[in-house]
């Protein structure tokens, strides 16, 4: 026993990746920053061995920082620039709190400062040539955001962006339409799709409620179902035979004059039993654009199937025979019916909803 | 018998334990809840939206002006991993995302 133990252990020790180890692979792939995680949890188990490794590892990540950081600049492409440069500047924060030594942290702040003025310029500038053509507010409003961002005390911009943002904001109001065989699940739809609107913040999409009135965007979910099912029937039935050992009145195996174990037949009749019940839910949301009518109305549609089967195995006869061919632990002997309607429905269901809302969400905030 | 057993029961666990954890690969953080590309929008989400969208960061970070800056980190050990840092600014509302490889 005692063995076994300092085997594992010696297994352990010996075969476990170390961090440094996982920390080499990623740097021989590139990922330097992601390597230097690693190489960090090395360095805080085994100190000074694997400073050198992780010193190496954080310079290769700088260089990678500062390359990528020149063919931006030289591209002209300042918002990227300054982008690249805050995850720079988090690993340099990282850098310091990690307390190395003989690494001590770079001071980004002026890059950063330099950067972040030329990005608020590209932003502006690119918004005003934006501005100035025919171009749709809906492609507007990220690059007006944007520049927001960057310069966020400039009132101009901030006016504007609301501007902008009250022209797109849509107030949406949801009825569904569903089957009598729905029952309360027609109204728990509609709240788990005003769940999922309300989830988050969202920029430019509203939902107004039962109280109020006033809405600028019909939804309308309609939901429709198929049940299929069918009652225990029988699925398949046979006989099997097997020969199992005969045994004296103290339980011990029957042998022959000739040593050979002596063994008798035994049979089993069977039959498995199986039910199933599928639902099927087709849905859709029409959305009813009632500023617009020009646009006519829109259709996300989905449709999900949910299904439960059950069987089992009924026999006469000596069970043994059945054990041996794994039949009883395959169909089993519980003789409880598969789920009810309702509850595949239910299923189905919120899948349809779930995969309605994803599509019209992702039309409406892109 | 049972005195033995017992005596060793423990570092054995011990032992098993130790070569079924530590010797997977070791991987860091949690994948990506969603492409944070996709669902986080530059200007318009705050720190609390971010972690509502995305999940608890790995690692949160104040800059030397006061601005937030969130790490999201995952790692699979093997080789593949994902990084993004969202910077917001001083009001709290997210200026840059990066995200890499």
């Amino acid at each position: 026993m005692k063995n076994v133990f300092c085997s594992a252990l010696a297994a352990a020790s010996l075969s476990c990746i170390h961090p440094s180890t996982t920390g080499e692979l990623y740097r021989a792939q590139g990922e330097f920053s992601l390597a230097a995680e690693y190489m960090a949890i090395g360095y805080e188990q085994d100190g000074r061995e694997t400073a050198s490794e992780l010193s190496r590892t954080i310079e290769l990540a700088r260089s990678e920082y500062k390359e990528k950081l020149a063919a931006v600049e030289a591209n002209k492409q300042y918002v990227d620039a300054f982008e690249l440069v805050r995850e720079w500047q988090e690993f340099e924060y990282w850098v310091e709190s990690r307390r190395i030594d003989e690494i001590s942290a770079l001071d980004l702040k002026p890059v950063v400062r330099r950067l972040e003025e030329k990005a608020v310029n590209e932003s502006l500038q690119r918004f005003d040539d934006l501005s100035v053509g025919d171009v749709e507010h809906s492609i507007l409003l990220p690059v007006l955001r944007q520049a927001l961002a960057l310069s966020p005390n400039d009132a101009e911009l901030a006016r504007r962006y609301e501007r902008l943002k009250a022209a797109l904001t849509r107030q949406t109001f949801i009825t569904v339409q569903c089957p009598p065989s729905f029952g309360d699940l027609c109204r728990e739809l509609r709240s788990l799709w005003v769940e999922e609107l309300t989830k988050v913040r969202r920029e430019l999409i509203f939902d107004i409620g039962l109280q109020n009135g006033r809405y600028d965007t019909r939804l309308n979910l309609i939901l429709s179902d198929h049940t299929s099912g069918q009652q225990w029937y029988r699925k398949e039935e046979g006989r099997r035979e097997a020969t199992v050992p005969v045994l004296n009145e103290l339980r011990e195996v029957v042998v022959d004059d000739d040593g050979n174990k002596v063994v008798r037949g035994i049979a089993a009749n069977f039959q498995v039993w199986e039910s199933w019940r599928r639902v099927e839910v087709h849905g859709a949301v029409v959305e009813e654009n009632l500023r617009g009518a020009s646009t006519g109305p829109k259709r996300y549609a989905s449709s999900f199937s949910s299904q439960s089967q059950t069987q089992y195995i009924y026999w006469t006869g000596d069970e043994r025979a059945l054990v041996a061919g794994g039949l009883i632990s395959k169909y089993g002997t519980s003789r409880r019916g598969p789920q009810s309607y309702e509850n595949l429905r239910r299923q189905a269901a919120m899948k349809v909803l779930s995969a309605i809302f994803s599509q019209w969400i992702k039309g409406m905030e892109s | 018998m049972l005195n033995f057993g017992t005596r060793f029961a423990g570092p054995l666990v011990l032992a098993l334990t130790l070569v079924c954890t530590s010797c997977f690969p070791l991987s860091l953080g949690r994948r990506f809840a969603s492409d944070p590309q996709k669902v986080v929008k530059v200007g318009f989400h705050k720190e609390q939206d971010v972690v509502d969208l995305l999940g608890r960061p790995y690692r949160r970070t104040i800059d030397a002006d006061g601005r937030v800056l969130l790490v999201y980190l995952w790692t699979d050990g093997e080789g593949a991993g994902e990084k993004c840092v969202i910077g917001f600014n001083e009001l709290g509302v997210a200026h840059s995302l990066e995200v890499s490889p």
